[in-house]
């Protein structure tokens, strides 16, 4: 149950930059502060929250492979976070070369990620309801 | 005499309260929500933390990072709160006893105190270090406790399910 809680933890950290930056690209940029700033200074906490994530995600993973592998809603979790890697990697490398500007392009795939991001986490929920 | 479990029970036997916990799909939904709202908590307290460690956004003064992100910090309350007393109002006599879910309530006013003392003491004399990376002892104490108060909540609210019993 320890992994568990370090998966949250790191969810909280990473989910937690990923909102901030969110917002703050929704309504380019927060109080005078640029979205490029935010992505910038939030990147340490992202990774520290990734890292977390990885490790005790396919930790658990790994520990017990047959409740996982036959789960669908783990199955449904992991296409989900295929399809919100993909987009927040355009949407990052998008504002990593400043080009982010919030074009109604960028918004859609803002709003898309958020959706799927919400979604990995509703699946993952309901892993432990199956 | 009316005791705290007594209200828990009333709560427990609520239609509402008891539909939300036989429910399949809205429980683990509210569940989400909540998560998201820690996330929002978490992520913009940490923020705020970090920088009066000196950590992250060294070029922002502290009351500008604070100014832009407590807002965001009370929508996450706001969040917290809706979500969370309908999920305790659905297993109020399970939580009663729950090790985990009293611990989560303990730091909960615990990590409340630290913000508020925080902001009635060394915060008050903010305009001397605004600017500065390298912030008074105190400010970083604060700092620092509050981001291991936070951690703890996360764990302490992953363990409520831990000791759950049906």
């Amino acid at each position: 149950m320890a992994l568990e809680s370090v998966h949250l933890l790191g969810l909280a950290l990473l989910g937690g930059a990923a909102l901030i930056t969110g917002v703050a690209a929704f309504r380019g940029g927060l109080r005078g502060i640029s979205v490029g700033t935010f992505v910038r200074e939030l990147r340490p906490m992202s990774i520290v929250g990734l890292i977390l994530m990885f490790t005790s995600g396919i930790l658990i993973a790994i520990s017990m492979p047959f409740k996982y592998y036959n789960n669908a809603a783990f199955q449904w979790k992991m296409l989900f976070l295929a399809c919100a890697l993909i987009t927040t990697a355009f949407l990052s490398r998008e504002s990593f070369e400043l080009k982010y500007d919030g074009s109604s392009l960028q918004r859609a795939l803002a709003i898309q990620a958020l959706v799927l991001w919400l979604t990995v986490g509703f699946s993952g929920r309901l892993i432990g309801f199956l | 005499m009316t005791t705290l479990l007594d209200l828990c029970q009333l709560v427990y036997d609520w239609p509402l309260a008891t539909a939300l916990r036989e429910s399949d799909d809205v429980f683990p939904l509210i569940e989400t929500a909540h998560v998201l709202a820690i996330c929002l908590i978490v992520g913009t307290v940490v923020t705020v933390d970090l920088r009066l460690l000196g950590l992250i956004m060294r070029e922002q003064p502290v009351t500008q990072i604070a100014r832009t992100l407590l807002p965001l910090t009370w929508y996450g309350f706001a969040l917290m709160f809706v979500t969370g007393v309908p999920l305790f109002a659905a297993e109020s006599l399970e939580l009663y006893g729950n090790p985990a879910f009293r611990l989560k309530l303990v730091l909960l006013l615990i990590a409340g105190c630290n913000a508020l003392l925080f902001h009635r003491t060394v915060y008050r004399s903010v305009d001397a270090w605004d600017k500065h990376t390298n912030t008074p002892l105190g400010v970083k104490a604060f700092a620092s406790v509050s981001i291991l108060l936070w951690s703890g909540i996360v764990v302490a609210g992953r363990l409520i399910a831990v000791f759950h019993v049906h």
